[in-house]
C-alpha cells in the first residue's frame, strides 16, 4: 500500500466534512457594478459559473461511476473464471475494494449536493460485457490464450481507466478548492495504483502459461 | 479553444461578509481582520477565487498585473495561465492574456510592451506583448528549464534601461531524481543543468529507483546530467550562456545576452532599488532526496555585477548552487548534515570563488517567495525590501519541528544590515488553514507597492499543503491583499 496521505490540515482537527444538508451555497449572483467599485470582486465563485462547474464535474463522476461499476463487474467475472488458488485469492482482493470503491462513488456526488446516477452504473454493467466479449474476440481472431487469462488482460486495462477517471474526479477537486472530494478519492487512487502494479504481476508472470502451454489458469 | 483562446474569468463583487462564506471548502473564509500589520496600516481582500496565482507587478500607469500560474507547485492542477490586469481605481478585473501551458511568472514594462517570463517545456521563455494590440510574440527561448525551479523577474534596470531575468535549476538539490518525477522524469526526461562557468566535476552520483522504469530499477545520476546518467570524476563540463541558476541582461530587443551571475539556486524574486542595486531572493536546498542538505538558509543576494557596465562582465559571479549553502558553508559541512538519507558530497572539484555573502538569511524552509524594493517615504520603511516569506513546505522538504511555523508572512529587511521585522503576518502563526475559522493569509508569493506609494499589493498563491509525503495545492483560493498606510 502506498504510504502517501494526504496533508492535513496542520494543526490536529477533524477533517472538514460537509453533511449533505450543509453543502455550501456559492456566492450570491449580483451584476457587476451594483456593488462599490472598492467591493471585493469574487473570481468564478459566481452562482452561475460554480453551477456550471460543479454540473461538469458531477457529469465526470457519472463516468467515475459507470468506468467502476464497469471494473467491478469485470473483477467478478474474471474471478469466476480464475482455478489458481493464489491468483483467486488475489483476485479476490481486488473485487472485495472494488466493491467498496464503488460505493464511494455516492460520497462523490454528495458533497457536491447531486445524486448518483443510476444510468451510468447501468451503463457500467453493459460495458464490462463488451470488454469480455472483448477478450473472446481476441482469443478467437488468434491472439490465443487459454481461459480466464484474457479476462485479466482486460481486468489490468479496466484497472488503468479506473485509476484515470478517479484520478480526473481529483484533479477536478483541486480546481475546485474542495479538500472533502479529494479525502475521498486520495486513498481510493492510492489503493488503485498499488492493485494495478500487482495485476501487472499477475498478467505478466502468467502470461508464458497462458500463452505459450494453453494453460488455464 | 485552445488554451491561449481562454479571454475572460467570470468575476462578481462581493461584500465583505460574502469573503467569510466561499464556496471553497479549502479556504471557506477570507477575513482581513484575521491580518497583522503594524499601526496606522489597514489590510483589505480585494480579490479572492484567484489560481494558482504567482507574480504581480504595476504598470507605470497604474494598472496591477496578475499572473495565474496555470501549472505550478506541484504542476498539477494545471489551470488556465491567465494574465489578469486590476485597475485599484476603477476596481476593473480583465483578462489581458493567456500563456501556454505551464503559464506566466513575471512581469516588466517599458514603453508600450509588456515582458513576460514564462515556463513550460524544456526551455523557459521571455514572451513580449504589446500593450495596444496585445499581440504576442517570444523574445528568448533558449533558458534551460523543464525541471523542479522557476523564473525570476524580469525586470528592467533603473540605472541602465536592460532587461534582467533568471532561472533557477533544473535539479532539487544539484542532481535530478525521483522527487521531481512530475516536473522533469516524467515530462522532461532529458531535463538537466547546465553550468555557467567550465566545471570539473567531482563523479559523486546518486543512487535513487527510477519511477519511469517498468520496474523502479536502481539508477545513477550524476550532476548536471539528466536523469539516468552517471558523472565520472574529473569529467569536465563546458560553461554556458544559457545555463541553469543564472541571472542575465540583454537589450529590450533581445540582443547582447550576457550572464552576470549563476548559482542562484532559485532566483524567484528580483527587485531594484533606485539607483540600480539588484536584490534576488532566493530559497534553501532541501533536506530531502536526492542529496538531501540540511540547515541551509534562505537567502536574499545583492548581484553586485548588475552595477558593471553592459558587455563588460568576463565572468558571471557564482552564488554556490550546488555545493555551498546561503551561509557560505560547503554542503558536507557538518552544520548541514541532514537529519534523513546520506551526507551529501560536493560535485564540483574546481569550484569557481564565491561571491556571497548573502544580504538577508533567514530560516530554512522559510520558503522565499518574491521581493520588492520600497522606494517610498509614504509607505515608511523607504530602503527596505519587503518579502514575501511564502513558508514552509515543513514535513516534506524539512521534518525538524522548529520549521513548522517558519514563514507564512512578509517581512521589512534593511540590506545594509541584514536585519528584518516581521511586516504582515497572521494573528497566530502559520497559515489560516491551520486555524480553522480563521481568514488570514495563507500563503504570500509576491508583492508591489502602488505608484503612488501608499499600498503594499499582495499576492496570496492560497491553499498549498504538505505532509511528509507530498504536497498538493488547491486552485480558486488565491488572494490579494492590500495593505494601505493610513
Amino acid at each position: 500500500m502506498n504510504p502517501a496521505t494526504l496533508p492535513p490540515l496542520q494543526t490536529p482537527v477533524p477533517p472538514p466534512h460537509v453533511p449533505e444538508n450543509q453543502v455550501r451555497q456559492p456566492l450570491p449572483t449580483g451584476p457587476d457594478g451594483q456593488a462599490p467599485a472598492t467591493a471585493p470582486i469574487a473570481i468564478e465563485l459566481d452562482a452561475e459559473t460554480w453551477k456550471e462547474y460543479l454540473d461538469r464535474t458531477a457529469h465526470w463522476f457519472g463516468n467515475v461511476q459507470m468506468i467502476q461499476t464497469a471494473h467491478r463487474e469485470l473483477a467478478e467475472d474474471t474471478l469466476g473464471k480464475i482455478h489458481e488458488t493464489h491468483l483467486r485469492r488475489l483476485l479476490e482482493g481486488v473485487v472485495e475494494r472494488a466493491k467498496v470503491h464503488e460505493q464511494e462513488v455516492e460520497k462523490l456526488y454528495r458533497i457536491i449536493g447531486r445524486k448518483p446516477s443510476g444510468t451510468r452504473a447501468a451503463g457500467g454493467v453493459v460495458w464490462a460485457k463488451f470488454r469480455e466479449a472483448t477478450a473472446d474476440l481476441m482469443s478467437g481472431l488468434g491472439g490465443g490464450a487459454a481461459g480466464g487469462w484474457k479476462d485479466m488482460h482486460q481486468l489490468f486495462i479496466s484497472s488503468l481507466n479506473s485509476i484515470s477517471a478517479w484520478g480526473a474526479a481529483q484533479e477536478l477537486a483541486f480546481a475546485l478548492g474542495n479538500r472533502e472530494i479529494v479525502e475521498v478519492t486520495f486513498p481510493v487512487i492510492n489503493e488503485k495504483f498499488a492493485q494495478h502494479r500487482m495485476l501487472q504481476e499477475l498478467l505478466m508472470e502468467t502470461a508464458t502459461l497462458a500463452i505459450l502451454y494453453r494453460v488455464d489458469v | 479553444m485552445t488554451i491561449t483562446e481562454i479571454d475572460s474569468a467570470p468575476a462578481m463583487r462581493t461584500t465583505v461578509e460574502g469573503l467569510r462564506h466561499l464556496p471553497t471548502t479549502a479556504r471557506p473564509c477570507v477575513d482581513a481582520r484575521d491580518v497583522v500589520a503594524p499601526p496606522g496600516y489597514t489590510v483589505e481582500a480585494l480579490i479572492v477565487g484567484l489560481s494558482l496565482p504567482t507574480k504581480l507587478e504595476f504598470s507605470p500607469d497604474g494598472l496591477l498585473f496578475i499572473g495565474e500560474g496555470g501549472s505550478t507547485w506541484p504542476t498539477r492542477p494545471a489551470m488556465p495561465p491567465r494574465i489578469l490586469t486590476y485597475d485599484p481605481v476603477s476596481g476593473e478585473l480583465e483578462v489581458f492574456a493567456t500563456e501556454e501551458f505551464a503559464g506566466p511568472r513575471g512581469f516588466a514594462f517599458l514603453d508600450n510592451s509588456v515582458y513576460v517570463s514564462s515556463k513550460g517545456g524544456y526551455r523557459g521563455r521571455i514572451d513580449v506583448y504589446d500593450r495596444t494590440t496585445r499581440e504576442r510574440r517570444t523574445l528568448i527561448e533558449e533558458i534551460p528549464s523543464g525541471g523542479w525551479h522557476e523564473p525570476g523577474g524580469p525586470i528592467i534596470g533603473p540605472h541602465d534601461g536592460l532587461l534582467y531575468f533568471g532561472h533557477g535549476s533544473v535539479s532539487l538539490n544539484g542532481i535530478v531524481g525521483p522527487a521531481g518525477f512530475t516536473v522533469d522524469i516524467a515530462k522532461h526526461p532529458l531535463a538537466h543543468d547546465v553550468p555557467g562557468a567550465d566545471v570539473t566535476l567531482t563523479g559523486d552520483n546518486d543512487w535513487s529507483r527510477n519511477p519511469a522504469a517498468v520496474y523502479p530499477f536502481i539508477t545513477e545520476t550524476g550532476a548536471y546530467k539528466p536523469y539516468g546518467v552517471p558523472s565520472q570524476q574529473g569529467e569536465k563540463i563546458q560553461g554556458q550562456l544559457w545555463c541553469s541558476t543564472g541571472i542575465w541582461r540583454c537589450k529590450p530587443d533581445g540582443t547582447d545576452v550576457e550572464l552576470i551571475a549563476w548559482g542562484v539556486r532559485n532566483p524567484w524574486g528580483m527587485t531594484f532599488s533606485p539607483d540600480g542595486d539588484l536584490y534576488v531572493a532566493d530559497l534553501c536546498m532541501e533536506e530531502k532526496d536526492p542529496r538531501p542538505v540540511g540547515q541551509d538558509p534562505g537567502r536574499v543576494w545583492h548581484i553586485k555585477n548588475a552595477r558593471t557596465p553592459h558587455g563588460s562582465v568576463t565572468t558571471p559571479d557564482w552564488y554556490g548552487f550546488p555545493d555551498i549553502c546561503g551561509d557560505g558553508l560547503p554542503v558536507d559541512a557538518p552544520e548541514h548534515r541532514p537529519l534523513r538519507g546520506p551526507a551529501p558530497t560536493r560535485l564540483l572539484a574546481d569550484p569557481p570563488p564565491w561571491a556571497g555573502p548573502a544580504v538577508y538569511l533567514n530560516e530554512p524552509h522559510t520558503g522565499n517567495g518574491s521581493l520588492a524594493y520600497c522606494p517610498y517615504e509614504a509607505f515608511g520603511h523607504p530602503g527596505k525590501l519587503f518579502l514575501c516569506q511564502f513558508g514552509t513546505y515543513w514535513p516534506l522538504n524539512s521534518m525538524r519541528p522548529e520549521h513548522e511555523h517558519n514563514g507564512f508572512n512578509v517581512v521589512a529587511i534593511d540590506p545594509a544590515t541584514g536585519q528584518s521585522e516581521v511586516f504582515l503576518r497572521n494573528q497566530v502563526a502559520g497559515p489560516a488553514s491551520a486555524h480553522p475559522g480563521a481568514g488570514g493569509l495563507e500563503r504570500p508569493v509576491d508583492c508591489a507597492f502602488s505608484p503612488d506609494g501608499r499600498s503594499l499589493y499582495v499576492l496570496d498563491f492560497g491553499l498549498n499543503t504538505a505532509t511528509k509525503n507530498l504536497v498538493v495545492a488547491y486552485a480558486h483560493t488565491g488572494v490579494l491583499w492590500r495593505v494601505t498606510r493610513q
